[in-house]
């Protein structure tokens, strides 16, 4: 009973000097997360659903950006877009800056909105450089489900 | 020095230092790794934050008890928990095929996916957290080598 009540306390004073420490520190985050939308908004990357990404498809600037792995992406994919796995972002990025200039348009994706990986890819092609990121929260799932051409 | 204090000592050393270490990059970018937490799929979403904040300190204080020998059998209790809930975690995220970077020392998608490799891995700290508990004593036992 004892030895609980000490592990209570212990978890007390972590979770003081947690909210303590957060609170302090100059790039502390929100203790209760604000909605997925409204995080990238502030990242300065636009959130779109179907109809915005069907108009995109049809505009030949605007590059797909496929954030799933690469045997996902090979099963099949939104027509013309690029594999670019966000885990091997620090291998891939280099030639991607070579190939894709800084002002194109970007649409990233996932799985669906169970999926992070476009979400961080997201953050990751801003902090490099990207300018016009928009993304498409919905991904492979909605795309799908919509009976939207694909590509294989 | 019996077996059993030699035993119980090397446990302590290797958790504390491995909670100690793990706990540091987590509390430096409390952001990404709240990003790892949520792409488990395990917490609600607006809890997310807060246990992002909140288990690394666990971690480290938990870490640094069982090194300094103070409060140690609930220090080690703490591992214990925590070792459960990390294997918990990581293997409904491979069963579900859930594309994950481990985030259990490098933040930032920085470390490995979690893989089978992951699970044995944390199954032989369990293991080792499981003997440093069961050696640890009900009593305070007051400084690292005092076990």
């Amino acid at each position: 009973m004892k030895n609980l009540v000490r592990a209570g306390i212990l978890l007390a004073v972590s979770l003081f000097l947690a909210l303590g420490f957060n609170a302090l520190r100059t790039d502390g985050i929100e203790v209760v997360r604000p909605p997925a939308d409204l995080l990238v908004r502030q990242a300065g990357i636009t959130p779109i659903g179907l109809d915005t990404v069907k108009i995109l498809l049809r505009d030949k600037r605007v590059l797909f950006v496929d954030a799933r792995p690469d045997n996902a992406y090979a099963r099949g994919r939104i027509p013309g877009a690029v594999n670019f796995p966000e885990e091997d972002f620090d291998r891939r990025i280099k030639s991607f800056k070579d190939t894709v200039p800084l002002d194109r348009p970007l649409v990233t994706y996932c799985s669906g909105v169970e999926c992070q990986a476009s979400e961080l890819l997201s953050k990751e092609l801003l902090k490099a450089g990207y300018k016009f990121i928009h993304w498409y929260q919905g991904g492979w799932y909605d795309w799908t489900q919509a009976k939207e051409r694909i590509e294989k | 020095m019996k077996v059993r204090n030699c035993l119980l000592l090397a446990t302590r050393l290797f958790l504390g230092i491995l909670f100690v270490y793990a706990s540091l990059d987590k509390i430096r970018f409390p952001g990404p790794f709240s990003d790892t937490v949520l792409n488990y799929h395990v917490l609600p979403y607006v809890v997310v934050n807060l246990f992002g904040l909140w288990l690394p300190f666990v971690e480290f204080v938990a870490g640094a008890f069982l090194l300094l020998g103070i409060w140690s059998k609930a220090a080690s209790g703490l591992i214990l928990a925590m070792m459960v809930v990390f294997l918990v975690a990581i293997v409904q995220g491979v069963a579900r095929g859930i594309d994950t970077h481990c985030g259990c020392f490098t933040q930032g998608g920085k470390g490995d996916p979690i893989s089978v490799w992951t699970i044995l891995r944390d199954t032989s700290f369990l293991a080792v957290a499981a003997v440093g508990f069961r050696l640890e004593r009900p009593v305070p036992t007051w400084g690292l080598f005092r076990a």
